[in-house]
């Protein structure tokens, strides 16, 4: 039950991570469309 | 958890597309910041995969059978190890993997390596273009996450093949395809390359490592699958020119020779339009390669399913060689070469050579793969039709002509890949001994020369050695064993010579130059010989990588010589001769295991060599007499059957009756009630029951009716044996017990027992298995490995009948190619480690700015 | 200069290499025929590998002594048939009246004796009201007896 757990909180923290990373890009595409 | 499957698919789309988009951005619109974005969303597509994976990986460790994926390739009977491993079983994990692995090495690339400038943009971004391919695949006809819809999925999962639980099966495909998707990164780079139009950090010393890494890989994946072939699928050899093998080893063939010329190449550009072609050939050849190996667009012995990918392949396909076409041209005058090879005696002509052989290889490989498909168009029959038949009419041969397709097998492709082996080793040998770009001194001529030489004379000895070792194995004349007249014996001896030749040469080549330079510098061998190999270590990793390729070349071609197999069907009891050796049936047995779900039939073959006999005193039994017998595995009781109490006891120790135990034992009416040792066998297997009834009734019979009598039961599988003489009756009970190492008990010319046993033989099992989940029995080889030759049987049985169809097969120097195998594992651990943890190779623009990647 | 020459007899030794390849393809591989045109060519195919496909006849399937040499018919939808036989165990999903490719030499007396049996298994799974093309999942088996290498 533990390990289950545990293995979902894993899923969600990779796609956690993936979500931060793509929303940083975006925000760089949109700051540098700002600047132009 | 399917459901969050397909989500974070989708995700990785989006993210891919975004890496995409952002990182041809930011090199055309020159915003190198913005390569920091695709960095990003291509390492967020990472997360996002792996999040996917191991949902995938949960579905199939838990028996999530409303996942279509799931339901296909697992079932509930199967080990958790091969659960796992299920991840890459079927097309749509296969489809997985591709984008694991991928952004996997891109996670790497993206967030070490990439540095902020066009050359970079570009690469992320066409790397993702691969990416983003796959996802689409997957999320519109081939989902791994999807699920049954008009019902929950069933109790139970189709399971797969159980030929392909097996440990070289399973680590198979991830090598193959880390190495197809390794290609992805050079691809993306040479094409980066182009558009920026930099010579920007010779970028092909850095790609030229993933270069490496794939081509191993790719090696390791294809020598595996080899080496299943040989263990699991009976039939003693390890390459079958199937499609789906051919269609991995294109990609392979043209690797080879790309690696070939960056390697000769450093950097200095003598083939840069070569180079750069090959690397989108290689790049394109693994697009194909996994395309064939999944539509399912020529029969295979590997089947899978019908694919709806075909057309998106098809169409990327197209979209790939475009793209390159258009890159070549536009970059044909930036990558004017800028040095030219000097000298026809170098090095690089050698290499050119054999680039040249490799791809005319591949050409082969991919015809004689796609001749069934080109053969249905009427065109391309009647140009094989008036070439076919005027070739005929120039040698005087008949020719038939094509009228639907035609396929061609292993014959032909063995025929014409021998020549080219040969022509491969040759080049193989001479090409490092050379020098880079100059000719020649005369003095290192001479050397060669001397190396080559002698290298030459061990060589025929050896191989000449060889064949009189095999002609004596199978007790033949050498004329018999190996007719040079015979194209296959003939190119087989030719590839031993030239492969020795290879093996030799590198040692010669290391041996004779270090005793110059021990002479010259007056200091001892081994310290001559260490400071050679430092001094030129292409020159000798070189020299060792090819003899990997020579014993692997030996192993595949030579093997063909002296080859002995035959198949035959036997009783218990009789023999069969192949190759000096008595292969003995004494039967079968069954038994059932819990832990694979499978039931098997095992034949016991008895092995000796022919010349060897029985020592009769290794029978101990006191009492009787036991004679020799001329030739096999087998000893003589004479007047036997006048002694029905030793045959009862050598008879229950036999195999006949391993299956059966006793349930009841009633010593007053001298009666034994036999049942099934594994129920659970019988329950798989209910035909051999019969098999164990007729045959103690015909023991029975022999045995004569005053003594035994053998009652089957009516209502369960219960056999009664009665015995008419406790004497009788209490040797069998007695040789119940642990065996005497009396395999089978016979009648001989009426009077006498003749009986199998082991002596200084070996027991080889091969069994047929009936697994409760997969409705055809698998085979399982036994294999007796030696030093230069294994002894090989498979068996295929029939249920009910005692009888054993069996395929012996002697394999001389297969075991070249496990060795081959180890050793080219091995071989990554001498490339690896130069240079690929890199120190950043630092350069400038041709703007002038100072930029490392 | 020497660059040159050298790019030219690169790529004339390749187009030679590729005739020459083609060449020896032609009429080296297994011929795919209709029972038609086997009965009809039967001199000239004498020795030849072909495929032949066709339905195993049922009632056929004869069984010598009970060990593994195997004789059928083979039929064809025009009613034409060939005596086909096999040496080895016959693949699981071999069953009168299912589909066969049978792969193997014409002998002198018109019947193939065949190396290769090639059937194909109808497909394990078929999730309900869906059909078998657009299910895309689930997977036909092959199971082929003997191997190509078999001769």
């Amino acid at each position: 039950m533990i390990f289950t757990f545990l293995y979902s909180v894993g899923i969600v923290a990779l796609g956690v991570t993936g979500l931060y990373e793509l929303m940083t890009a975006i925000a760089m595409l949109v700051e540098d469309g700002e600047h132009e | 958890m399917n459901i969050l499957g397909q989500v974070f698919l989708v995700l990785a789309l989006i993210g891919s597309g975004f890496g995409l988009v952002i990182g041809l951005f930011s090199a055309i619109a020159n915003r190198p910041r913005l390569v920091r974005a695709s960095v990003l969303a291509t390492r967020a597509v990472f997360f996002f995969v792996a999040a996917a994976g191991m949902a995938l990986l949960y579905s199939l460790v838990t028996h999530d059978y409303s996942n279509q994926y799931v339901a296909g390739y697992t079932n509930n009977s199967m080990p958790l190890f091969y659960l796992i491993t299920s991840y890459w079983g079927g097309e749509k994990g296969a489809l997985m993997t591709w984008v694991t692995v991928l952004y996997a090495l891109l996670y790497f690339l993206a967030g070490r390596k990439a540095r902020e400038n066009a050359f970079w943009g570009y690469t992320l971004g066409i790397a993702n273009i691969t990416g983003l391919f796959f996802f689409v695949i997957m999320l519109t006809v081939s989902n791994p996450f999807e699920i049954f819809v008009t019902f929950p999925g069933p109790a139970d999962g189709a399971g797969i093949n159980p030929l392909l639980m097996n440990p070289f099966m399973v680590i198979h495909p991830p090598f193959q395809l880390a190495g197809f998707v390794a290609y992805t990164i050079p691809f993306a780079m040479a094409a980066a390359a182009i558009l920026t139009k930099e010579r920007f950090g010779h970028w092909e010393q850095f790609g030229r490592r993933w270069m490496i890494f794939a081509w191993w890989s790719l090696s390791m994946g294809l020598l595996l699958g080899c080496l299943w072939s040989y263990m699991e699928l009976g039939w003693g050899g390890f390459w079958g020119w199937d499609p789906v093998e051919n269609a991995a080893l294109l990609p392979w063939l043209i690797g080879t020779a790309l690696l070939h010329l960056v390697f000769v190449d450093r950097g200095r550009g003598v083939f840069r339009r070569f180079s750069y072609f090959l690397v989108f050939l290689t790049y394109g050849m693994t697009i194909f390669a996994t395309f064939l190996t999944r539509s399912q667009l020529i029969d295979s012995l590997h089947s899978f399913s019908m694919s709806l990918m075909t057309p998106y392949f098809l169409y990327f396909m197209l979209f790939v060689a475009i793209f390159s076409l258009i890159l070549m041209v536009a970059g044909w005058r930036f990558l004017k070469p800028r040095h030219h090879i000097s000298s026809l005696l170098s090095r690089e002509t050698f290499v050119l050579a054999g680039v040249l052989v490799f791809l005319l290889l591949g050409f082969v490989v991919l015809w004689g793969t796609m001749l069934p498909k080109l053969t249905q168009s009427p065109s391309i029959r009647g140009m094989m039709n008036s070439l076919g038949s005027s070739w005929a009419n120039v040698i005087g041969k008949p020719y038939f002509p094509l009228t639907s397709a035609m396929h061609v097998g292993p014959k032909w492709f063995n025929r014409i890949a021998a020549p080219f082996a040969f022509l491969i080793l040759i080049l193989a040998a001479i090409g490092p001994a050379l020098r880079m770009g100059f000719k020649p001194v005369k003095s290192t001529i001479r050397r060669a020369a001397w190396s080559a030489g002698l290298a030459l004379v061990f060589a025929v000895a050896i191989s000449i050695a060889t064949i009189f070792f095999i002609a004596s194995l199978s007790g033949q004349s050498i004329s018999v064993v190996f007719k040079m007249a015979d194209a296959k014996q003939f190119w087989g001896f030719g590839v031993l010579i030239a492969g020795l030749w290879v093996l030799n040469f590198a040692i010669a080549d290391l041996v004779i130059t270090s005793l110059y330079i021990k002479k010259n510098m007056k200091i001892s061998f081994f310290m001559a010989m260490k400071r050679l190999i430092r001094g030129n270590t292409r020159r000798y990793s070189a020299h060792f990588a090819h003899s990997i390729i020579a014993i692997l070349a030996i192993g595949f071609f030579a093997g063909s010589i002296g080859a002995a197999r035959n198949k035959i069907v036997l009783e218990p009891g009789r023999f069969v001769e192949v190759a000096n050796n008595i292969f003995g049936f004494a039967g079968l047995s069954s038994r059932f295991s819990a832990s694979e779900s499978f039931a098997t039939l095992t034949s016991h073959i008895v092995v000796m060599p022919k010349n060897r006999t029985v020592d009769p005193s290794t029978l101990n039994i006191p009492n009787i007499k036991v004679q020799q017998v001329d030739e096999g595995p087998y000893l003589l009781i004479p007047d036997g059957r006048t002694k029905p109490a030793i045959w009862a006891r050598l008879y229950a120790g036999s195999v006949a009756m391993q299956d059966l135990k006793p349930e009841n034992i009633d010593r007053a009416r001298h009666r034994v009630i036999l049942t099934a040792k594994d129920p659970k066998a019988l329950e798989v297997i209910p035909d051999i029951y019969r098999r164990w009834v007729r045959g103690l009734q015909a023991w029975a019979g022999d045995m004569g009716r005053h003594e035994l009598t053998v009652q089957p039961g009516t209502t369960r599988p219960i056999i009664t044996l009665t015995f008419q003489h406790s004497d009788v009756f209490n040797a069998f009970l007695s040789g119940l017990k642990p065996p005497e190492n009396v395999f089978w008990v016979g009648v001989w010319k009426d009077r006498d027992l003749i009986i199998m046993v082991k002596g200084p033989g070996k027991v080889l099992t091969p069994e047929m298995r009936y697994y409760t989940f997969f409705d055809q029995p698998t085979s399982e080889v036994s294999i007796d490995l030696g030093l230069l030759y294994n002894v090989y049987v498979a068996s295929s049985g029939a249920k009910g009948a005692d009888l054993a169809g069996l395929t012996i097969l002697v394999t001389p120097l297969a075991n070249f190619i496990f060795l081959g195998n180890f050793l080219l594992l091995l071989l990554i651990l001498l490339y690896w480690p130069h240079k690929i943890i890199s120190e950043p190779v630092h350069g400038k623009t041709l703007k002038g700015e100072e930029v490392t990647a | 200069m020497k660059k040159r020459l050298i790019s030219i007899f690169g790529v004339f030794a390749l187009v030679i290499g590729v005739i020459v390849v083609i060449l020896s393809s032609t009429g080296s591989g297994a011929y795919s025929l209709k029972i038609k045109e086997v009965n009809a060519n039967k001199a000239e195919l004498l020795g030849k590998e072909l495929r032949v496909s066709g339905k195993v006849v049922k009632g056929s399937l004869r069984n010598k002594g009970g060990g593994f040499d195997h004789e059928f018919l083979l039929a064809d939808d025009h009613g034409l048939d060939l005596v086909c036989r096999y040496h080895g165990a016959l693949p699981d999903p071999f069953k009168e009246g299912r589909n066969v490719i049978v792969q193997g030499m014409l002998q002198k007396d018109g019947s193939m004796q065949a190396s290769q049996l090639i059937v194909k298994c109808p497909s394990k799974y078929v999730e309900k009201g869906k059909d078998e093309a657009s299910n895309g999942q689930y997977y036909d088996k092959k199971y082929e007896s003997g191997h190509p290498k078999d001769k």
